[in-house]
């Protein structure tokens, strides 16, 4: 059904109409949270808080880039679910994320249980090089290089100008860059030297 | 690396030609200064590492559907259900344009249902027809209005006497008599000579001016013939009245029927259209 025609009728209180909206968005909103928050607890957590606030938000919504609307709120979201666990957050080794059905869903059979381990290795370190970031550089490059959106979504997403975006984004790889190569041990060596 | 290091290369600009996202011009101008400074060109290449190992990284499935329940949104869904309503109630009710009274007139007539409307149409016209019966039934009925009206003047006794008939219809023969004791009265009112008027009023009062005059002895003349007569013309007042004690009696169950059905198509008409004007209310509803 058209967007719009199910935006008019979650505001006159049918839900179902709206959740056919969280349905189509769910997955780019979990991706986006889970890429911001670096845990699929939180990252959960903040996408359900998110379309709360978005149908509670609904009103204000004023046509234009849906989905852009919709993310800026998830990111906004995230950005509050980050600083509430900053605060609450117990220094530990053991709180580093690993789950178990995402770590099941990405084996590939054919490959060796080093690979295997390497790969985990890896996607861990780049997600700890995202976590690293602060919050405007990490959300310009997870949009980009990992969800693929355009500069001017992004720059919609974030309120910010698509040469301030596109900055952000050329900032944001040179520091994830940096911080793989103090870790290069543990990348691929096609990528160990060219990042040397 | 500092950015600072791409000399003339704008940052952005280095982020457009990683993706590709450059003009022809743009392009040159950053190869240009990587051909220039390896210190650039080690930059760009290193960004475009960084960039395939991010794009590399697996799209991560929602572990769950988060479709909201109504107990998330309670408020506001009760909140926007109520103003909907409001919305919801029909714009043509608030927006009719003003009607004048004749086609407020010729919608009403109009309204209700087809089927019920044109019963009731043909219940209307079948009433009209029965009375059109009935009526031409009892013209031609002996003793009816049209004989009462054609006859010659009545003499004034014979009038008094239908009256007296009528006021007491059980007996007849008693209203002769009556009518002969009235004639008598007004003779001792002549007689004492009090009270011309009277007696003259009483006669106007059956309305035959030339019986005005009219003398004792023709009164009494009048009045002996008056007992079979007068009951005759009662009887057939009184079958006119009540139409059922006619003198014709093969007309008589015709008559009743027609009266009958007369009172079922007035109810049918009735009944009809009410029940046209309220099934077409409910299903406007």
């Amino acid at each position: 059904m058209d967007q719009d025609i199910l935006i008019e009728r979650s505001l006159q209180g049918d839900l179902e109409a709206f959740n056919q909206l969280v349905i189509e968005y769910q997955g780019l909103g979990y991706g986006v949270a889970y890429r911001l928050l670096d845990d699929p607890d939180s990252a959960a957590d903040a996408l359900q808080d998110s379309f709360i606030k978005a149908y509670r938000a609904l009103d204000n919504y004023r046509g234009g880039n849906f989905k852009s609307w919709l993310m800026r709120i998830v990111v906004n979201t995230c950005y509050d679910h980050l600083r509430s666990r900053q605060r609450k957050r117990t220094e530990s080794l053991d709180d580093m994320p690993v789950e178990e059905e995402y770590v099941a869903q990405l084996t590939d059979r054919s490959e060796t249980p080093h690979e295997y381990a390497e790969r985990q290795e890896l996607q861990a370190l780049i997600g700890s090089a995202i976590t690293s970031l602060p919050e405007v550089l990490r959300t310009a490059i997870v949009l980009r290089d990992v969800e693929g959106y355009a500069y001017e979504e992004i720059a919609e997403i974030t309120s910010a100008a698509v040469g301030t975006v596109k900055s952000r984004i050329n900032r944001a790889r040179g520091r994830v860059r940096d911080y793989l190569s103090k870790n290069a041990e543990l990348l691929p060596s096609v990528y160990r030297h060219s990042l040397k | 690396m500092d950015p600072q290091s791409l000399n003339s290369v704008d940052e952005d600009l280095v982020a457009a030609y990683v993706d590709g996202d450059v003009t022809t011009e743009e392009r040159h101008r950053v190869e240009a200064a990587m051909a220039a400074s390896e210190q650039v060109a080690w930059e760009v290449n290193t960004l475009r590492r960084t960039v395939e190992l991010l794009q590399d990284l697996p799209s991560v499935p929602p572990p769950r559907s988060f479709t909201l329940t109504e107990d998330q949104v309670a408020d506001v869904l009760q909140e926007r259900r109520a103003l909907a309503k409001i919305n919801a109630s029909p714009p043509s009710e608030v927006e009719a344009p003003p009607q004048s009274p004749w086609d407020r007139f010729l919608n009403f007539l109009n309204g209700g249902d087809l089927a019920l409307r044109n019963a009731a149409a043909l219940a209307a016209v079948l009433l009209l027809l029965v009375f059109v019966a009935e009526t031409g039934l009892q013209r031609t009925q002996p003793g009816g209005d049209e004989q009462l009206s054609s006859s010659p003047a009545v003499p004034e006794g014979q009038v008094t006497a239908v009256g007296g008939s009528l006021s007491q219809q059980p007996d007849s023969g008693t209203g002769g008599q009556s009518a002969s004791e009235r004639e008598s009265d007004g003779a001792v009112a002549d007689s004492t000579g009090e009270e011309e008027d009277d007696p003259q009023i009483g006669v106007m009062s059956t309305g035959d001016e030339g019986q005005q005059s009219a003398s004792p002895e023709q009164e009494q003349v009048a009045a002996q013939p008056q007992p079979d007569t007068g009951s005759g013309a009662a009887e057939s007042n009184q079958q006119q009245l009540s139409g059922s004690g006619g003198v014709d009696s093969s007309g008589q169950p015709l008559v009743t029927v027609l009266r009958y059905a007369r009172i079922l198509l007035v109810l049918a008409v009735i009944v009809l259209w009410l029940l046209s004007r309220t099934r077409s209310r409910s299903r406007r509803a």
